[in-house]
């Protein structure tokens, strides 16, 4: 049984969230999805640059639960793969928006880096 | 082996809770891995252990931190259960020191301040207690601290408390101190405070050395235990003390291997002088002794001899002025009868004046009090001492000329002194 530490907290008071997770949350903002649905949208959306394995996957899943950040809704056979029932996950309100709250986070950031012209200005 | 064998083994490296919880959804992904992935490929096993090795050691972490937390509320239930047993040993030591205040009242000053630490020591660690139950713990803290500081005041001040008072009076504080602190972060106050109990022990060790000085006694079998009266000539040497046993006939007695430990004295009697070759008598060889302190403030018991004869032994400390219902009456020759026979001005505490006649009547010597126009036995304790019967004093004769000139002593209520004036 798990339970949510987080209750109460400001989003804010969440961050910065290591990149492992915000790409879980990402992933997770879509919809709900399975473990390996997860590592595939991270891997896909990263470039293949981020691969989480099953361990990091679900060490973090884990502790988003406990925050109350990710909650499961239920147990079915994915099908597109057609086997054994596996467990599904979605974002709590509270983990829109401390996913939210992370993206203006690193949005600010990004936003400083180009004044400062580390990165391309963006097209108008 | 298959590769989700492997993998199955790896998974031992996560906490067993983790495990039970997670791992078939990751053996699941595994599966999914390689059948997308290739298998044989070394990158694919690095990827498995790198995240193996990451992930396991940071979850194993998180799983003892949890369990950790467990621990102190285990730690706060058994504390609970500690701060009622307080709350009961607590009022038992109270109890226990009031019981001991009529003895304390036989002795001035020092006994009755130490009775009266001891019980508010009793009374803090009775609050603490409470504080405890009520989860008040910065107060229960302090109390603590505080009876600790009043116990070991009370010790140093009269070692008059009994090894399970002691361990009440110490152990029981220290422990809740520790435990107190032990689930937060350590505190300065928590390491002065044991720092500071380190300090003082040495300090109650040397608490517990005999008073130097004359000290007076009995010894005798164990069916006339006060058949010799004696004396102890205790001198401090250094660190430790050097006593000599002087009984009232006979040579003297070496007092070795001295031992003053949770208040019974143990030492073993040697004689002082070398015997001639061939006379052994059982001194030589050493009479082992062990004498609890007693609540009159004297060391009582039994000695035993290399042939297994056992004697009683008493040993009263210097300015001891009360004798124990246990001291026989010695006899006296007729002619030491004699010695104190007479009429004796008596000045009492706070003023008062008695004339006190001495007289033998069969073989016995009796005093007849004017003031009090009672007629009683006088006792003889030895070394010109009188116990009168009844009483728990004595009074102590000086001699000028082989005859008796006047007394002194000390009672509950002051002290009395007598001239002789016939």
């Amino acid at each position: 049984m798990t339970t949510k530490r987080g209750a109460g907290r400001p989003p804010e008071a969440y961050l910065p969230l290591p990149p492992a997770t915000f790409h879980i949350l990402l992933a997770l903002a879509d919809g709900e999805l399975h473990g390996y649905a997860i590592m595939k949208g991270v891997a896909a959306r990263s470039a293949g640059t981020v691969r989480l394995g099953p361990g990091t996957l679900y060490g973090a899943l884990k502790r988003l639960l406990e925050a109350g950040l990710v909650e499961e809704s239920d147990e079915r056979a994915d099908p597109e793969r057609g086997d054994e029932r596996r467990r599904y996950y979605r974002l709590t309100h509270l983990g829109f928006s401390v996913a939210r709250a992370e993206a203006h986070r690193l949005d600010a950031l990004v936003r400083a880096a180009r004044r400062k012209k580390l990165i391309g200005v963006r097209p108008a | 082996m298959t590769a989700e064998r492997i993998y199955r083994l790896l998974l031992r490296a996560y906490p067993p809770d983790f495990r039970a919880e997670y791992g078939p959804e990751m053996v699941l992904v595994f599966r999914d891995q390689c059948r997308d992935g290739d298998v044989r490929t070394v990158g694919f096993w690095a990827r498995v252990i790198v995240d193996v090795a990451r992930s396991a050691p940071a979850l194993r972490i998180e799983a003892w931190r949890a369990g950790g937390t467990e621990n102190t509320r285990t730690v706060e239930v058994i504390m609970k259960l500690a701060a009622v047993l307080t709350v009961f040993l607590a009022a038992f030591g109270i109890f226990g020191a009031a019981s001991d205040w009529s003895a304390a009242s036989q002795h001035a000053g020092r006994y009755v301040l130490a009775i009266v630490l001891g019980i508010a020591a009793s009374l803090l660690v009775f609050g603490a207690g409470v504080a405890i139950l009520l989860q008040k713990r910065q107060p229960a803290r302090v109390a603590l601290g505080a009876s600790l500081v009043c116990f070991i005041a009370a010790r140093l001040l009269f070692p008059w408390m009994g090894i399970f008072l002691q361990l009440i009076g110490f152990v029981l504080p220290i422990g809740l101190l520790i435990a107190l602190y032990w689930p937060r972060k350590s505190s300065t106050l928590g390491a002065a405070s044991i720092v500071l109990v380190g300090l003082l022990f040495p300090q109650l060790s040397r608490a517990q050395v005999l008073p130097p000085g004359r000290w007076t006694g009995f010894a005798g079998p164990m069916d006339r235990p006060a058949a010799h009266p004696i004396t102890f000539d205790v001198t401090a040497a250094g660190d430790s003390v050097q006593v000599m046993l002087h009984p009232d006939r006979g040579d003297d007695y070496r007092l070795d291997d001295i031992r003053l430990h949770a208040d019974t004295l143990r030492f073993t009697l040697h004689l002082a002088h070398a015997l001639p070759p061939g006379d052994i008598p059982g001194g030589a060889h050493g009479v082992h002794c062990i004498l609890p302190h007693q609540g009159d403030g004297s060391y009582t018991g039994t000695c035993t001899g290399p042939d297994g004869v056992r004697s009683e032994l008493r040993m009263l400390p210097p300015g001891s002025t009360q004798a124990a219902d246990t001291v026989w009456d010695l006899s006296l020759t007729p002619a030491q009868r004699q010695s104190f026979v007479g009429i004796y001005s008596v000045t009492l505490p706070m003023g008062g004046r008695d004339e006190l006649r001495i007289f033998e009547e069969n073989g016995l010597l009796k005093a007849h009090s004017s003031h009090e126009n009672k007629t009683g036995r006088l006792l003889y304790q030895g070394d010109g001492a009188f116990r009168p019967e009844g009483s728990n004093f004595v009074i102590t004769f000086v001699f000028n000329g082989g005859r008796a000139t006047g007394f002194s002593g000390r009672r509950e209520d002051g002290v009395i002194e007598g001239t002789r004036t016939q």
